[in-house]
């Protein structure tokens, strides 16, 4: 081959892969992606930086002799070395014990749709960021600070083994923190796939809301309070939930789920799904690492976990089938979803007799990832709630607890479901308002 | 010093910027060459190397900043970059209302590389495979290992920056680190450590016996204190830090909140801001023992280097000087924000495609005089923590707990026997206020700082010698 850098996109995957076998491999999968990305950052009500970036880059998975490597790939016209250079890196690599095949057989993806207006967008960009800046300036913030995301992109992939296929994807989302006057902040974000459902202001106007509702605030206390998360915070605890998920992670420690399969994690009313076909989420790739076809996976339902995500490797050491969820080393979630219950916010908070109302969290870090034992750090807006009621805002708290605890120590799940990604949560999540009971709350000892 | 790289690419991209409206405009060529190995419970899982180059173009339009990056060189690719760049700065211009300036520095034409004995590049999964079946074999043999998880990397990092300004600065770096995380159980107990190496040099750095001797240490220490570790004494007390500690404490509790980009407001929707103010210069935030300085230029520190990402030449900054606020860390755009004149270096990105934007590198505590033992006399009951595993501080970094993994309870001035998870919570001008002796024993460790958005992770030392806090209240468990 004496042109990779003229194959077409969609062809470069199959021919990597058949150049690899030709050469030696035994089992190889190429992945290609394309993106375009633009971003609009902005602080102190003032936009401080537009980026752009174009990327093409293929990974190159190959196995030879039960021995893998792996590479990446963006000069195409050094593939034949490539492919050479890990050839030669698999003959001194030793056997992996923990590689059992890839997935074969041929499928039928689900087509993808992508908004093809959203990678047009350029000088709407900013109206959107204006708009939001506006809108949260008008509910009473002072300064604002976010960024602004478009995503769009394409992804090949061809596997010795059968599956091959490409998708392309498309998002929006915009992520703004207000601040008012004395330390009120408040934190919204918004993320979509189809441009019409984008609406920067209203994000913008409710983080400016937070922040004016949350001046003044007093420090907390510590000790065991009913704690209503909203959605921001509380997906930032089900990312963990669902990383913790993965048999990959089990397998090499750090997973607070080990040997919990068909015990209570949770509480009756948590029903956690990873779903790899959600129209509205930002991550729905109609097919794994693998070319496995995605699909909705129960992780926890009534409380009980159900089983861990795999890929084929994992699915096999755990005895049973793969889930759609490669990785071709740690299976991952897509994206995590929360059965909603039937309560509003307003519903929830009324429940609450002495507590705290958590709008944002971070700095979320594991003492041990295998006992869950953990804290992380409420950050913008905080509430205390006494007999139902809102009564002042608070501040310098620390929610410092186990993961499988709090989890079954959740209450009540509300109704109003949104998607979460930001600078926090990688992985989307999709969640309401969670009331959890006695939440071990420390702070500062001096 | 070996530089494959075509820097006309560079100078070509930077003039188009410049042809194409930009007032200012620079150019970052950064190819990496990198190889890495994970070994889970024994298991070679996956090895695997990188090769990628790239270049991103930094403009300013009539005060709008664009940023473009492409990981494709050939052909028009790197011009079209440029035209984005400027593109991406003009669509901005009636958004900026703060117009965004660079301070003037002097313009530096250099080259410098990091010696290496054994090069990276050599480095092939045979070595890096006996590196790690060393440390499993030393986990194994030391303590009940419920599951290991090893990953050791190399990579070298040629990068070409070049400025309208008339900055040409050429480097060559080599890392070399080590990521692992096991696990001991036995009897229903758990214990985890997280730990990381790196510097910035050869191959040679990776000796196997004696990184397996560091970790087999690690893991003792950690297995005694899962089995012999009492709860810590409530009630107030003096603690003692080990050097990791003192050094995540420099990075989170000094570092950070002294990152100018932070104190104004510029990552107030990513990881925040700061409880340090501009007028908060020149006045006391800690005892008079309490120094802390952020230096680059610490020969094979993993934080190394001689210019930083916006061309400006590095030098050592005192962040605290005997307990006063001394200096904030800067990059040239907040230099002009705060009216100081010139940047102090501390512009990084973590690859081509990323934004120069304020960090640290290596942040530590200055030693003083005495030794760790003396540290000791004079304390009726106290707690040694010599080591942490959790850890998270608040946005405006004023709240921080840092939990010890190694720890051991004092008594009359001598160290006894393990204590489990010390909690020190406490807010930064508490913590730094209440150091009253620093011990001689500097000492560094390795860890990747996350800031910005995308998130950038760059390498850093984090460092200091022990130190004394007096009249301390640990925090409570949950």
């Amino acid at each position: 081959m004496s042109s990779w850098s003229e194959i077409l996109d969609i062809e470069l995957p199959g021919k990597i892969v058949t150049k690899a076998l030709e050469m030696g491999a035994d089992d190889v999968i190429c992945t290609l992606m394309t993106s375009n990305v633009k971003q609009v950052r902005f602080a102190n009500n003032s936009i401080t930086a537009s980026k752009f970036w174009a990327q093409k880059v293929a990974g190159i998975f190959l196995v030879k002799e039960r021995r893998v490597v792996a590479t990446d790939i963006s000069d195409f016209s050094t593939t034949d070395d490539t492919l050479q250079d890990l050839l030669n890196m698999s003959k001194v690599m030793e056997e992996s014990q923990n590689y059992k095949g890839l997935a074969g057989g041929s499928f039928d993806y689900r087509p993808s749709a992508p908004d093809q207006r959203i990678p047009q967008l350029l000088d709407e960009l900013y109206g959107y960021v204006d708009d939001a800046i506006s809108s949260a300036l008008d509910a009473g913030a002072k300064r604002v600070a976010g960024v602004l995301y478009t995503s769009a992109g394409n992804q090949y992939l061809c596997s010795s083994t059968g599956p091959s296929g490409d998708y392309s994807s498309a998002d929006i989302e915009i992520s703004i923190r207000a601040m008012a006057a004395n330390e009120g902040s408040g934190h919204m974000v918004q993320s979509v796939v189809n441009l019409d459902d984008f609406d920067p202001g209203t994000a913008g106007k409710e983080a400016g809301e937070l922040a004016a509702r949350s001046q003044n605030p007093a420090i907390g206390e510590e000790g065991k309070f009913d704690v209503l998360f909203s959605p921001m915070p509380f997906a930032n605890i089900l990312e963990r939930v669902a990383s913790s998920s993965s048999a990959g992670y089990v397998d090499a420690g750090f997973s607070f789920l080990k040997d919990m399969v068909g015990k209570d994690v949770a509480s009756p009313v948590v029903s956690l799904a990873d779903d790899g076909t959600h129209a509205s989420s930002l991550n729905t790739p109609p097919f794994d690492s693998e070319g496995v076809p995605t699909r909705r996976t129960p992780i926890i339902e009534n409380g009980k976990l159900k089983g861990y995500l795999h890929n084929t490797s994992t699915a096999k050491q755990f005895g049973t089938e793969t889930t759609g969820n490669a990785g071709l080393v740690f299976p991952y979630s897509w994206s995590v979803h929360l059965a909603p219950g039937d309560q509003g916010k307003e519903e929830l908070i009324s429940q609450v007799k002495d507590g705290y109302y958590v709008t944002n969290v971070w700095y979320t870090r594991f003492q041990n990832y295998q006992t869950g034992d953990f804290s992380t750090i409420p950050r913008d807006a905080i509430f205390r709630i006494k007999d139902g009621r809102i009564v002042g805002s608070v501040k310098d708290i620390r929610i410092s607890e186990n993961m499988v605890d709090l989890m079954r120590k959740v209450k009540a799940v509300g109704n109003d479901v949104k998607q979460i990604h930001w600078w926090e949560v990688t992985t989307p999540v999709f969640t309401p308002h969670v009331l959890v009971e006695g939440v071990n709350i420390t702070k500062s000892t001096q | 010093m070996s530089i494959d790289i075509d820097r006309e690419l560079a100078e070509k991209a930077m003039n188009k910027a410049l042809d194409s409206g930009a007032h200012y405009a620079e150019a970052r060529l950064e190819v990496v060459k990198a190889s890495s190995l994970v070994m889970k419970n024994g298991n070679p899982e996956i090895s695997g190397f990188e090769r990628t180059a790239g270049m991103s173009i930094r403009v300013l339009v009539n005060g709008s900043l664009g940023f473009a990056s492409t990981d494709q060189l050939a052909g028009m690719n790197t011009f079209e970059c440029a035209e984005a760049a400027v593109r991406m700065a003009k669509a901005a211009s009636g958004l900026t209302k703060v117009p965004i300036e660079l301070s003037s520095e002097e313009a530096h034409v250099a080259e410098y590389e990091v010696d290496q004995k054994k090069r990276v590049g050599d480095a092939g999964p045979e070595e890096m495979m006996d590196v790690l079946k060393h440390i499993d074999r030393a986990m194994v043999d030391t303590a009940p290992m419920a599951s290991r998880f090893l990953q050791v990397y190399a990579e070298e990092r040629t990068k070409y920056y070049a400025n309208s300004d008339g900055s040409r600065i050429g480097s060559h770096i080599p890392r070399v680190g080590m990521f692992l995380i096991p696990t001991i159980m036995e009897g229903g107990m758990v214990s985890q450590a997280m730990l990381q190496k790196g510097v910035s040099m050869g191959w040679e750095w990776a000796d196997p016996v004696r990184l397996a001797d560091e970790i087999g240490r690690e893991i003792k220490v950690t297995y005694d204190n899962m089995k012999h570790g009492v709860k810590p004494p409530t009630g107030k007390i003096d603690l003692l830090l080990g050097p990791e500690v003192v050094g995540i404490a420099a990075h989170e509790s000094c570092g950070h909140p002294y990152e100018a980009d932070r104190i104004a407001g510029r990552e107030a929707a990513q990881a925040g801001e700061s409880f340090i103010d501009q007028g908060m210069l020149g006045t006391r935030i800690g005892s008079e023992v309490a120094t802390v300085i952020d230096d680059p230029t610490i020969e094979n520190s993993y934080g190394y280097y001689l210019y930083d990402d916006e061309g400006v030449k590095a030098r050592p900054k005192v962040l605290i000087k005997n307990g006063v606020i001394n200096e904030f860390l800067h990059n040239r755009e907040t230099a002009v924000e705060m009216g100081i004149g010139q940047s102090n270096a501390a512009a990084r990105a973590d690859n081509f495609n990323r934004e120069p934007i304020v960090r640290m590198s290596n942040t530590f505590v200055e030693p003083g005089d005495r030794s760790k033992e003396e540290l000791f006399e004079g304390v009726k009951l106290g707690v040694y923590m010599n080591n942490f595993m959790e850890w998270n501080i608040d946005d405006k970094r004023f709240n921080q707990r840092y939990i010890g993994r190694e720890a051991y309870l004092i008594e009359n001035g001598e160290m006894k026997g393990p204590v489990k998870a010390p909690i020190l919570e406490m807010t930064t001008p508490a913590f730094w206020a209440a150091i009253d002796a620093v011990a001689n024993d500097l000492d560094f460790t390795s860890a990747t700082c996350g800031k910005g958005e995308p998130g950038q992770g760059v390498p850093v030392y984090t460092g200091g010698p022990s130190i004394r806090l007096r009249d301390v209240r640990l925090g409570v468990s949950q």
